[in-house]
């Protein structure tokens, strides 16, 4: 049976062990060191760590998103506000925007005709509109003050709208064509048969005394021909709907369609002076 | 009070014809919103203030047109009175307004037809019948609100 070994002997054994694990160690963390790698130490403190940073990390983010909840939601609220305050400004601008590019065409259109007449004329804005079944009228913005005069014409942006019948310093009354009482000295521009044109009181005009010989279709333009001197020559009065002849008679009756729909009137031209 | 208040409703009422009046698809068929104002004015009012009230109304469509002021002024006030006279010993509520309300719309339109006489006697009866319907239907919605505004008591509290 061999000797137990010395209390020395074991001492020095575990010694030695101890260098050779601590020798070991030392050269595997040098290794591992030049190969970029974690260290031995590290490893193993990440490891026992990580629970704790992990479940700490975790409380934090919920903390700071719990704080966050106050923190957006009055900044939101804020972000909000200002947002809509923004989307109503826009909208009121692309409203503006709008309104001016309408206003744009139709004032183009005036400008055009303006162009086309040879004659002198002042814009006026429709300020009151035809307001009852029995008068066809409007009131414009332009009186004596600009230069209308009782009989000046008045015209839109799409041909005739009637002619003026009084007026004041800075307002006239316009009798439109439409009405029952006027009467514009018309032509057909296809094949230039004349007649005069008259309100029926509604919507429509009627061209009557237009020669039967003449050839009248539906669709075929009708324009001022300046006859009477009250209204330029050529400013569209409307488009034939339909013709009748009646056999005892001898003028043709067309009704027409007007080119100028008062309740799309917003301004119009005024005949001042003409050459 | 009340009379102030026709006046503010006969103002309102000649801004609103003379903007709008105009939109509705057909001619014949444009609401006359100050004679309206007028007969429920003479139907919750019986005051001598009416007649100026009527003859306010009338100028103010003359001055819409431009024209025919004698004929609205006389037609609007005739009006008035036809629906005084015919409302006096009726007890009125909503379905005996909007009859005098026809009746003083109609004689209204005839009125107009004798002072400045048409033409067109087709094209007058059908925007007159027109009228008249389109004057009861608004006396029907515009008369409960303007009792109730006045603060009139109901028909059958009186």
């Amino acid at each position: 049976m061999p000797a137990p070994m010395s209390r020395r002997t074991l001492r020095l054994i575990v010694f030695a062990a101890v260098l050779i694990l601590g020798i070991t160690a030392g050269v595997a963390q040098r290794r591992v060191q030049t190969q970029g790698r974690a260290g031995f130490v590290s490893e193993w403190t990440g490891l026992l760590a990580r629970p704790f940073l992990v479940s700490g990390q975790a409380v934090a983010s919920r903390g700071r998103s719990f704080a966050s909840i106050f923190r957006t939601n009055s900044s939101l609220k804020r972000q909000n506000s200002a947002l809509a305050s923004q989307n109503e400004r826009l909208r009121r601008r692309v409203h503006q925007m709008t309104e001016a590019e309408a206003e744009a065409k139709r004032l183009r259109d005036l400008l055009s005709l303006s162009e086309k007449l040879t004659a002198e004329t002042v814009t006026a804005r429709v300020l009151v509109r035809p307001a009852t079944p029995w008068v066809q009228t409007c009131t414009i913005g332009a009186g004596s003050s600009d230069g209308v005069k009782v009989g000046s014409a008045v015209v839109g942006g799409r041909g005739l709208v009637g002619m003026v019948f009084t007026m004041q310093p800075r307002t006239s009354q316009v009798l439109l064509i439409r009405d029952a009482t006027s009467s514009v000295a018309s032509l057909v521009q296809r094949t230039r048969a004349p007649g005069i044109c008259s309100g029926d009181g509604g919507e429509m005009l009627r061209m009557m005394y237009i020669p039967l010989a003449s050839d009248v279709r539906k669709g075929d333009s009708v324009l001022s021909s300046g006859d009477g001197g009250v209204f330029p020559k050529g400013i569209v009065v409307g488009t034939v709907e339909s013709v009748t002849a009646q056999k005892h008679e001898h003028f043709k009756t067309a009704l027409i369609r007007p080119a100028v729909e008062p309740r799309s009137l917003e301004e119009v031209l005024v005949v001042v002076e003409r050459p | 009070m009340k009379v102030a208040a026709a006046f503010v409703a006969l103002f309102a009422a000649f801004v609103l014809q003379g903007q709008f009046s105009d939109r509705v698809a057909s001619t014949q068929w444009r609401p006359d919103l100050i004679l309206t104002v007028v007969i429920i004015s003479a139907l919750l009012l019986r005051s001598p203030a009416l007649g100026v009230i009527a003859l306010t109304g009338g100028f103010l469509e003359g001055v819409l047109c431009g024209r025919y002021y004698a004929a609205f002024t006389i037609s609007r006030v005739l009006a008035a009175l036809v629906a005084v006279t015919v409302a006096e010993p009726l007890e009125v509520n909503p379905a005996v307004a909007v009859g005098v309300a026809a009746l003083s719309a109609a004689a209204a339109q005839v009125v107009f037809l004798l002072v400045e006489p048409s033409g067109n006697l087709a094209f007058w009866a059908n925007t007159a019948a027109r009228q008249v319907l389109l004057v009861s239907v608004m006396a029907a919605v515009l008369y409960p609100l303007a009792r109730r505004l006045a603060g009139d008591p109901r028909p059958e509290e009186l």
